[in-house]
């Protein structure tokens, strides 16, 4: 689609212009229902618009993540606490991303802890494909976007699956990269050493485009991965000899229909000529108390900065600093205080060593097993997550019920892996389910190669 | 379970305030999920190796000097409650 796009816009059968008001006026009619979008830049598109057409996404619309920071627009990181929050500056994935023209920013849910859109202050995004149920999350309101057709791609970020859970909802294809592959510079941080910024579309030719553009050696992060041989992503390779791993998991809450999807895809896989093997992960079972004993341990420590001085929600007529910060800190939403209680709770004296240490070391030993495992296969399949979407209105009581819906992303995020889920057939009900592909670090060429291939457009 | 008397202090250690009804409901969630957790105990760790980098790298240095791409201060500034003589200012009373 990017491509075509590219084309028309180079020999001036559209112009930059024309393209930018035709996706702006789509996002403002759908947003009404669908509430993808915190803001439409439409002052920011028009005034940005390129001169000329030369690089690829030049003039391309974008719809991106509310959390990363683009120079002048409102940055919310859908939450209260940031809601009048102007960005300083602009992340290094958006400079690199040249003159795209920016649609919008996608609503998430606030700082990015959730996995429905529902702990977004702006309310929750609903799923183009049926608007009784939610596009997932946390970077929700950019698969909405680019599912409805107002935005021809997106970039989120993804610490936990936030890219792939709502690309998996929508019927999209999300790419999570290995960690480092893209700068996370201007990217409001959540869990540092887990976070990736990540790329929304409807095919995996557009992924792989953006991919090649977004990928850059920036010193602005230090862990930004200097790579010297440049892969480009859009050629891609020869599967058929391909090692392909089927993840062996627990039917327990894998919902009928996607499992019947998964199977399904496995036929397709061995019809392309690659190999297929069984890969058992013995403490795939540990993966969800490993995550969310660490992420919320990196939270709390990221969420502290959020003082009231230098950015956020500044306290008035308070007596003194003590004061000053908890009344700063007190419009954080529902998930923010779980999560920084949590983190604060496991970092602390006396349970430091039965809950970060002890964490962090099963952290060590699912990577020795992943190594292991990707020493027999070049790919791990699974499905991305193990419901379709959930209705608007399904009230999650138990957070811990939500947490461990986050089974077969959670691992990629644990190794630093790269994964890609991708739109993998329709449940009975007409939800999308995801297949995802998961690879070992800087494997990208091999997964999307084989994600273009086993990718399904719904009619 | 955890007591509502560690909540409180949890809280306070990381400057959240909860109202009584907050305290009741993190009491019986943060239990649920600190319960959970405790799948952990029964893995292991011992023998597993302190050198496996998640993520290829190690610890990243740069040379002491100032780098090319600073902000400006008056942009660093932009979102704050105050600033005077180049500092940030806050409400006289607080202080």
């Amino acid at each position: 689609m990017i491509l075509e796009l590219h084309k028309k816009l180079k020999a001036g059968n559209i112009s930059a212009k024309e393209l930018a008001e035709e996706y702006l006026k789509i996002a403002e009619d759908k947003n009404k229902v669908l509430n993808s979008y915190i803001s439409i830049t439409k002052d920011y598109a028009i005034s940005h618009l390129p001169d000329k057409i030369e690089s690829i996404l030049d003039g391309i619309p974008g719809c991106i993540k509310d959390n990363i920071n683009i120079l002048s627009t409102n940055t919310t990181a859908g939450s209260q606490v940031l809601k009048e929050y102007i960005s300083p500056y602009t992340a290094t994935v958006i400079s690199n991303l040249d003159k795209f023209t920016l649609i919008g920013k996608g609503n998430m849910d606030s700082f990015a802890f959730g996995s429905t859109t529902q702990n977004s202050y702006f309310g929750p995004s609903l799923n183009p494909h049926d608007i009784n149920t939610v596009a997932g999350g946390s970077s929700g309101g950019v698969a909405s976007a680019v599912a409805a057709g107002s935005a021809v791609f997106g970039i989120g970020s993804d610490t936990g699956g936030s890219v792939r859970q709502p690309a998996s909802f929508c019927g999209i294809v999300g790419l999570k990269p290995t960690y480092g592959l893209i700068s996370r510079y201007g990217l409001i941080a959540m869990g540092s050493s887990f976070d990736v910024i990540g790329i929304m579309a409807n095919t995996v030719d557009d992924v792989a485009l953006i991919l090649n553009e977004a990928c850059k050696y920036d010193p602005k992060d230090s862990t930004s991965l200097n790579i010297k041989k440049k892969i480009d992503y859009s050629k891609f390779s020869d599967i058929s000899k391909l090692k392909v791993g089927v993840l062996k998991f627990n039917d327990d809450g894998v919902e009928k229909d996607v499992i019947t999807a998964f199977s399904n895809s496995i036929e397709d896989i061995k019809k392309l000529g690659c190999s297929v093997k069984e890969v058992v992960i013995d403490h795939l079972k540990y993966v969800i108390a490993a995550y969310y004993i660490l992420v919320p341990s990196e939270i709390s420590a990221n969420m502290a900065r959020f003082d009231g001085i230098r950015f956020g929600y500044h306290p008035k007529g308070v007596k003194d600093l003590e004061e000053f910060y908890i009344e700063a800190r007190s419009k954080f939403e529902d998930e923010v205080k779980r999560r920084i209680l949590i983190g604060t709770y496991t970092l602390s004296s006396g349970y430091y060593d039965a809950y970060y240490s002890k964490a962090d070391a099963v952290r060590r030993l699912i990577k020795q097993e992943f190594d292991e495992a990707f020493r027999d296969v070049d790919v791990i399949v699974s499905p991305t997550s193990p419901t379709v979407a959930y209705r608007k209105d399904k009230v999650f009581d138990n957070p811990l019920e939500l947490y461990l819906s986050d089974i077969f992303t959670i691992p990629a995020n644990l190794i630093g892996a790269p994964a890609i889920s991708i739109p993998n057939g329709l449940s009975c009900d007409n939800l999308p389910t995801g297949l995802q592909i998961m690879g070992p670090q800087l494997s990208e060429l091999n997964i999307l190669s084989l994600a273009n291939k086993l990718y399904k457009k719904y009619g | 379970m955890i007591t509502q008397d560690e909540v409180v202090k949890i809280a306070k250690l990381a400057h959240i305030k909860l109202s009584q009804d907050e305290i009741g409901k993190f009491q019986t969630q943060l239990s649920e999920i600190l319960e959970y957790f405790s799948l952990l105990k029964d893995i292991d760790t011992t023998s597993v190796r302190e050198d496996v980098s998640i993520n290829g790298l190690s610890t990243i240095l740069r040379q002491d000097i100032p780098n090319s791409y600073p902000l400006d201060q008056s942009v660093v500034y932009s979102n704050a409650l105050g600033t005077e003589n180049d500092y940030f200012k806050l409400d006289s009373k607080v202080l």
